[in-house]
């Protein structure tokens, strides 16, 4: 996870990964960096992020705990939501690293030596984090479904993720 | 403080019932389950501990439909399932609140139940090491302090001592001893020396039906005068398991000693012996006396036979 993360955050660092409007990109100010890890962790935190977080529920299976589980007063939205809540957790640790990247980005890039944290954290808050909210309930939805909660849902994620973007 | 299980049947498949016509009242004390592996116990133990439904039957604590209101027993119910697994990048504590907070303890007292409880289970050096690097028997340890953190009045155990060695299985016996009291013990196995100890009343289980439940004592004392040893040779052991319930052979330097379970005197020269757990002739007087029309009975005398190290 924290080799994915380091991965963006230094190929975005030197400019392979980049976001550009036909031949012309932004200055690199908080505003257009922010923007720009927002929109860039959204698409690969989104694809295989997935695959990161799904497994807790068929790990619970698979070790006996969720054999204890179901002897407790623990209801199975509760169980679901707390599942829900671990993947989200996960994605948004992942992603409060390439947020604070973006700082260092900014700061490397030289284009505007003025941090505005708000300008810069806004796209995370509203783009990033519904899309990892979306990734984390997804996760959650396939493990519950059987056909799903093996290689064939795997799959089928990655194909319907790359036809939605 | 009452279960009570009234004809419970578990369907599997149109043709195969799991557990059929089972009915029992089980009060304070430690209960042994005891059957051959697939007997059925597993599958009581999990309806017991509201995991699956019943296809028919009841279960009642204290008078309470516990298949209409589990919550009822999962509130006073510890569970420790036979493949009992962890999350192995967890360290004992960790895991332990972790369990706890699923069975939405007070957070306040949980600190002191867990260090309570990982002193009681001997866990005290290993506490801070990952569980996946621990033996089977330590997992176990883990496995039954998890079932104790809600001090649960009901503790279901099914075979605990699988997978331990010796020791360890004369510890977690130990252990299960002194857990018990003002408290139900449910314990599953297949080995007779589990229970024989502990044990203040035993269920004898097979093929998804209660043969019969009464204390260890009563069911050595209705074997009285029909267990009977003495020493032939190597040879006629087969013909002799052919014709009567062997219970128990060592072999010696004259031949091989056999114990067996016969209302008359089985040989001229066989001696009426004590029944005991040791040597195991632990079957009910009525049930041997079915056993040569009866399939079910035989069959238990063989897993009980089976289950016991000579």
């Amino acid at each position: 996870m924290l080799g994915l993360v380091a991965f963006l955050g230094y190929q975005t660092a030197v400019g392979n990964i980049t976001m550009r409007l036909d031949q012309y990109r932004g200055e690199f100010n908080s505003a257009w960096v922010g923007s720009m890890m927002a929109l860039i962790s959204s698409f690969f935190l989104g694809w295989f992020g997935f695959y990161l977080v799904k497994g807790s529920v068929t790990r619970d299976r698979e070790t006996g705990v969720g054999q204890i589980m179901a002897t407790t007063p623990l209801t199975r939205i509760l169980y679901m939501f707390g599942k829900f809540i671990s993947n989200f957790s996960v994605l948004v640790a992942m992603n409060l690293i390439l947020a604070i990247t973006a700082i260092g980005i900014q700061l490397i890039a030289g284009e505007s030596t003025q941090i505005n944290i708000l300008t810069m954290f806004a796209p995370f808050l509203f783009i990033t984090l519904p899309v990892m909210a979306l990734v984390a309930a997804t996760a959650v939805l396939f493990e519950s479904i059987a056909f799903l909660s093996g290689g064939f849902g795997n799959v089928v994620y990655f194909f319907s993720f790359r036809n939605l973007f | 403080m009452q279960l009570s299980i009234n004809n419970l049947g578990k369907q599997y498949r149109r043709d195969f019932w799991g557990l059929k016509n089972f009915s029992l009242d089980i009060k304070a004390g430690i209960l042994g389950l005891l059957g051959p592996n697939g007997a059925g116990k597993s599958t009581f133990m999990r309806m017991l501990a509201t995991i699956t439904k019943p296809t028919e039957g009841t279960i009642s604590w204290n008078g309470t439909d516990v298949v209409k209101s589990p919550d009822t027993l999962r509130a006073i119910l510890g569970y420790l399932p036979q493949d009992f697994g962890v999350y192995p990048n967890l360290n004992a504590i960790e895991f332990l609140e972790y369990m706890a907070a699923i069975k939405g303890l007070d957070s306040a007292s949980t600190k002191k139940r867990i260090d309570e409880l990982i002193q009681v289970v001997n866990l005290v050096e290993a506490a801070k090491r990952p569980l996946g690097g621990y033996s089977g028997g330590m997992k176990q340890r883990v496995g039954i302090a998890q079932a104790l953190l809600n001090d649960p009045r009901l503790l279901i155990v099914d075979e605990p001592t699988v997978g331990l060695d010796p020791e360890e299985r004369v510890r977690f016996r130990n252990l299960l001893s002194d857990l018990s009291g003002e408290r139900i013990v449910i314990l599953s196995t297949h080995i007779v020396s589990d229970v024989e100890a502990t044990a203040t009343h035993i269920a004898l289980v097979n093929k998804g039906q209660l043969l019969r439940e009464s204390a260890p004592e009563n069911l050595l004392k209705e074997l009285d005068g029909k267990v009977w040893e003495w020493t032939i040779s190597s040879d006629d052991l087969t013909t002799l398991k052919q014709k009567h319930i062997v219970s128990g052979t060592i072999r010696r330097s004259d031949g091989v000693q056999v114990r067996v379970v016969s209302n008359d005197q089985p040989e001229a020269g066989a001696r009426s012996v004590s029944p005991n757990w040791k040597m195991p002739i632990s079957i009910s007087s009525e049930v041997m006396r079915d056993h040569n029309s009866s399939h079910l009975s035989f069959s238990t005398c063989r897993f009980l036979r089976a289950g016991t190290p000579l």
